[in-house]
């Protein structure tokens, strides 16, 4: 299904050259990211910028001045009912140039002119929801310096310069092969969820429990089998096509495009050493295109062994052996977008022609690839290769046309938030207070902080579709001294979500109006239990909040007085 | 001037892959304690843009150097005598998993041992890189544990490899699909065996048959062949380990970790974690050498023995190993003694321009120049590149050998020591104690027990000191033979690991 235009991204090492062509930016589809974090200009840059939403949504792009992305962001949500008329564009001086929104396949070009001196300008989507993640920076570097590669986007992460300067080589923990010089990486890779069917071939590792060496006796908990292939082949082309051929199932089990690993886990990040303990397996970056589904193409019965692979025009061809057969596959990306060519040649012991060998080379793409099949060699209405070949050898192509994977629907995606934080400001001694960015709607499987990926998990009646103001983890480390002011709108409950292995803060339980402890519990990713404490407040009223340490920092709703 | 040259380097390398642009042969020249040394410590620059993981070293019948990268593939230079002067080209830019080793085979044709599978590497079409990646064996398996390593592959003599698998780790998980048969009751434990042939010493044949050869190993990240023959292995502190060992190691021997034990075929199928210790005691072979973990060394790795016939020094025959954590080579010396193989551990290079990290060790053609492949495979901070020490040719005052008589040590070294000094047995300080074996990890010394020396005699060339103990010698112990206060010596502390009596 061709829904997207083909994606291609800046690679390391190109020079950005301003004033002349257009810059080029788009969008990882699926992903809420422009394909760009970070460019740089020299100052006094005429910077024309050729922005193309490759994407699924609704896009912008407005450049705003040094310092003030979150500013231009909170302008355009205070636009309210007016934003989609002025394209979600406010009327700022912060603004240094912008687009119109643009739906999916459309581009503009803007242009403006670099500020006269050094500094860092910020990019950003306006359109609700996406102005938190969906940013980049620009660097103005003096006139004479050496301007850097454009960063691609990154992940969590975004590669240090040095790693951008070195992913070629190896050396970066976000490695890249380019067209013409694939990467071909052995590593352990992740399982985007894969189905037994798939992995026939593999073993079940079971989980197990923590052992005590000092004891010799079982602990209490569990220690999860994680999903993972021990031993699949990575293969990256550059932003175009990145492939996971595994050599337990001889087959080809996954393929994205827009970036390649994230190793950081296992490589540590930059010159390397740490290891994620029970988290160590390299991230997929970009979006997955095509996932492997049912049984091995040639058959569910075949045992098939893996010989090697050889290098052709710089192109890795993976070697395996089912039955009389060696086959060679060679998997690139084909003409189209998100096309990908599967090169079969399939070499036999023994002549075709001779007679003799009984076993039919026997290939049904038509669910697994979910592509179509060309070759010669096929009958017209099934996927049987005809074994009557006057050779050893031959050959047929199949060409996989990818489709785009969506990130899973969000439950409750739909649920209105109460609408009642007029402002949430976390305070900390020495820094700027910021009025919290993300407030959304409390629901399972929205993220607790801005610093983790924790996710609710089971959340009580009362608190579904409250205001949820992000708070930061790390504010529990020792000798922090945060408060939270949350201002409402209307009368209100405030509640606090406090991690069950804390003790309760004084200000929670000994203030003039304490905090009242309900019976509420909210559990979270990784079985974590937070209690609700409740305090009922009036309208136009602020409530501080104090500072707590150990365990996760706390939780805070808000819903309608009741 | 050396202790500044070294952190200089050190925060270079933990800031960024861009090679240390110190000239250690321009500071080793004119650093009078390093000249005194006998043997020169100089940093080889890497190729810019390789993370120098090293995790295989070897060099090819042309002379020239083959690094095996955790994860900048393979490249290869040729020697040159400054050390920032190598030319580094790429034999392979793939990214490997995990390879600790290189076997050269013929030039352009390697073996290399990957988490997933032994690798026969090839230039097949002579242009200088490799374009064939041929399996030669998948036949362990893989749980998807960080800690799964491979050294070797070591060749038998018979055209088989040995290849020494190591045992996954608690610190880390294993996965919901792994390759080949996976055992819940290996899977117990702190350093565990969970799919087949962790903690084994296994033979590779030509067409990819994979033979169990030993085990009861923990971490074997080092073997080697000696020039008799015998096939060793070192392994790492931990459970069941009280300290470093070094085996000697036979064909269906069990060395102590119980948790490859799941993978023999007459297994009956229980939890070898709770055979009684009495039961692993009977069958465990000891360590031919225990290494004094905090005092000696703390992650040796690969055993290489000195055929350079003099070239590097007066250590024949003798066999160095790498520290993975920690700045130093040790040098190992080896005698049988009833049957037994055991002896003597003395430091060889220790602090100084030393680097930790040491993983793998090869010698030049010419046998002057010991090269150091350092890495620490993302165990902890790195410290990690490529070292050289050169034999300047000037012979230091070392304990050349220590060995065993029926009443104390016999120790000779290379220069005659002070004849008043040397024959006065109060500047002896000897003690003996032992390590626990059993599930605990690590184990502090026991029965720490001082021995006076009775007498010490000294040959009339003055190099040669029988040192006869008060008390009679005792089995399964290290003996800590000190002779700082004879004077003179560069490494005055041996330890020698007694397994027999003469």
């Amino acid at each position: 299904m061709r829904r997207l235009s083909v994606m291609l991204l800046a690679l390391a090492g190109a020079p950005l050259v301003t004033g002349q062509d257009p810059f080029p930016i788009g969008v990882i589809p699926g992903a809420l990211r422009y394909d760009v974090s970070r460019f740089d200009v020299h100052v006094g840059d005429r910077v024309t910028i050729r922005f193309q939403n490759n994407g699924l949504m609704p896009h912008n792009l407005l450049v705003t001045r040094p310092g003030k992305v979150d500013a231009v962001m909170l302008a355009a949500m205070a636009l309210g009912g007016d934003g989609p008329a002025r394209d979600y564009k406010p009327q700022t001086d912060d603004l240094l140039a912008a687009t119109p929104i643009l739906q999916p396949g459309d581009a503009h070009l803007l242009s403006f002119t670099a500020p006269g001196t050094a500094g860092i300008l910020g990019y950003l989507c306006t359109f609700p929801g996406h102005g938190t993640i969906m940013r980049g920076e620009i660097r103005v570097l003096p006139g004479g310096t050496e301007l850097g590669a454009p960063l691609r986007f990154g992940g969590e992460r975004a590669p240090t310069p040095d790693e951008d300067r070195l992913a070629r080589s190896g050396a970066s923990a976000f490695p890249l092969g380019t067209e013409d010089e694939p990467l071909v990486m052995r590593t352990f890779l992740p399982d985007p969820g894969l189905s037994d069917e798939v992995l026939a071939h593999h073993r079940q590792g079971l989980d197990a429990k923590p052992y005590d060496v000092n004891s010799g006796l079982d602990r209490p908990g569990v220690v999860k089998a994680i999903p993972g292939l021990p031993a699949a082949i990575a293969v990256n082309f550059g932003g175009r096509l990145s492939y996971a051929w595994d050599t337990v199932e001889c087959r080809l089990l996954y393929a994205w495009v827009g970036g390649f690993l994230d190793m950081t886990d296992y490589w540590g990040a930059g010159a390397g050493g740490g290891r994620k303990s029970f988290d160590y397996v390299p991230a997929l970056q970009g979006s997955l295109v095509y996932l492997a589904t049912g049984p091995h193409p040639m058959g569910a019965e075949i045992e098939p062994r893996y010989l090697g692979y050889l290098m052709e025009g710089g192109t890795p061809v993976f070697r395996f052996k089912v039955g009389p057969f060696e086959i060679r596959e060679r998997i690139a990306p084909g003409d189209g977008p998100f096309e990908i060519a599967c090169d079969f040649e399939v070499i036999s012991e023994a002549d075709f022609k001779g007679g003799g060998v009984d076993v039919v080379f026997q290939l049904d793409y038509s669910e697994s690839l979910r592509g179509r099949i060309a070759s010669e060699h096929l009958l017209p209405d099934t996927t049987t290769v005809q074994r009557d070949c006057d050779s050893t050898r031959f050959s047929l192509r199949v060409v996989l046309t990818g489709e785009e994977r969506l990130p899973p629907p969000q439950p409750f995606a739909d649920l209105p938030r109460a609408g009642l934080v007029a402002t949430a400001r976390r305070v900390v001694t020495g820094d700027p207070v910021v009025p919290a960015l993300g407030i959304q709607a409390f629901a399972p499987g929205r993220t607790i902080f801005s610093d983790r990926e924790y996710t609710f998990d089971e959340v009580p009646e009362a608190l579904l579709g409250a205001d949820h103001v992000p708070t930061r983890n790390d504010d529990k480390l020792d000798g922090r001294d945060v408060s939270w002011q949350i201002e409402v709108s209307g009368p209100a409950t405030v509640w606090v979500l406090l991690d069950s292995r804390v003790e309760a803060p004084a200000w929670l339980t000994d203030a003039d109006a304490p905090f009242t402890r309900t019976d509420l519990v909210v559990t979270t990713s990784g079985n974590w239990r937070y209690q609700a404490w409740r305090r009922d407040v009036a309208g136009s009223s602020t409530t501080e909040l104090g500072p707590q340490s150990g365990g996760s920092f706390y939780a805070i709703a808000v819903t309608p007085k009741r | 001037m050396t202790t500044c040259c070294k952190t200089a380097c050190l925060a270079l390398l933990t800031t960024s892959f861009v090679p240390a642009q110190h000239d250690h042969e321009h500071h080793a020249a004119t650093d009078p304690t390093q000249a005194v040394a006998g043997w020169r410590i100089e940093d080889i620059a890497m190729p810019d843009g390789v993370a120098p993981e090293i995790g295989g070293i070897a060099l090819n019948s042309r002379g020239e150097l083959l690094i095996a990268t955790r994860r900048s593939g393979i490249w290869i230079a040729t020697p040159t005598p400054n050390v920032g002067d190598f030319a580094w080209r790429p034999f392979t830019r793939h990214s490997l998993h995990n390879p600790m080793g290189i076997l050269v085979l013929s030039d352009g044709d390697l073996l290399v041992p990957q988490m997933p599978e032994l690798t026969r590497i090839r230039d097949t079409d002579g242009d200088g890189t490799a374009d064939s990646f041929e399996a030669v064996t998948t036949g362990w398996g893989v749980s998807g544990n960080y800690h799964e390593t491979n050294a070797g592959p070591i060749p038998d003599g018979e055209g088989n490899w040995f290849v020494a698998v190591g045992t996954a780790s608690h610190n880390g998980p294993t996965f919901a699909h792994v390759r080949g048969e996976f055992s819940p009751i290996g899977r117990r434990g702190r350093n565990f065996s969970a799919v087949e042939w962790k903690g084994w010493v296994v033979k590779v044949t030509p067409d990819g048959e994979v033979l169990p050869y030993a085990n009861g190993f923990r971490a074997n990240n080092g073997i080697t062949l000696g020039p008799d023959g015998k096939l060793w292995v070192t392994d790492n502190q931990g459970d069941w380990r009280g300290t470093s060992p070094i085996y000697h190691v036979v064909e269906g021997g069990f060395y102590g970790h119980p948790s490859s034990l799941v993978w023999r075929d007459d297994h009956p199928g229980d939890d070898p974690l709770n055979y009684p210790l009495e039961k692993l005691e009977a069958m465990r072979t000891r360590a031919a050498v225990e290494l004094p973990q905090g005092d000696v060394c703390n992650s040796p790795s690969e055993p290489l023995f000195d055929d350079t016939g003099g070239a590097f020094g007066p250590f024949t025959g003798q066999m160095f190993v790498g520290d993975i954590a920690g700045p130093r080579i040790l040098r190992v010396m080896l005698e049988e003694v009833a049957g037994v193989m055991q002896g003597a551990v003395i430091p060889f290079q220790e602090g100084g321009s030393m680097r930790g990290g040491t993983n793998r060790l090869c010698f030049s053609p010419d046998g002057r120049t010991l090269y150091a492949g350092q890495t620490y495979r993302g165990w902890g901070k790195p410290s990690e590149g490529l070292q050289r020490i050169t034999f300047t040719g000037m012979v230091p005052q070392e304990i050349v050998s220590v060995s065993l008589t029926g009443t104390g040590f016999r120790l000779t070294t290379t220069q005659p020591l002070d004849a008043a000094k040397a024959g006065s047995p109060a500047n002896y300080s000897i003690s003996h104690f032992h390590y626990d074996y059993g599930r605990r990890y690590g184990s502090p010394k026991r029965e720490v027990t001082e021995v006076r020396v009775q007498s010490a005699v000294l040959s009339p060339n003055g190099k040669t000191v029988e040192l006869t103990l008060d008390t009679p010698l005792t089995r399964h112990v290290l003996y800590r033979i000190d002779c700082t206060n004879v004077g003179g010596i560069e490494h005055p502390v041996a330890h020698y690991t007694v397994n027999a009596l003469r």
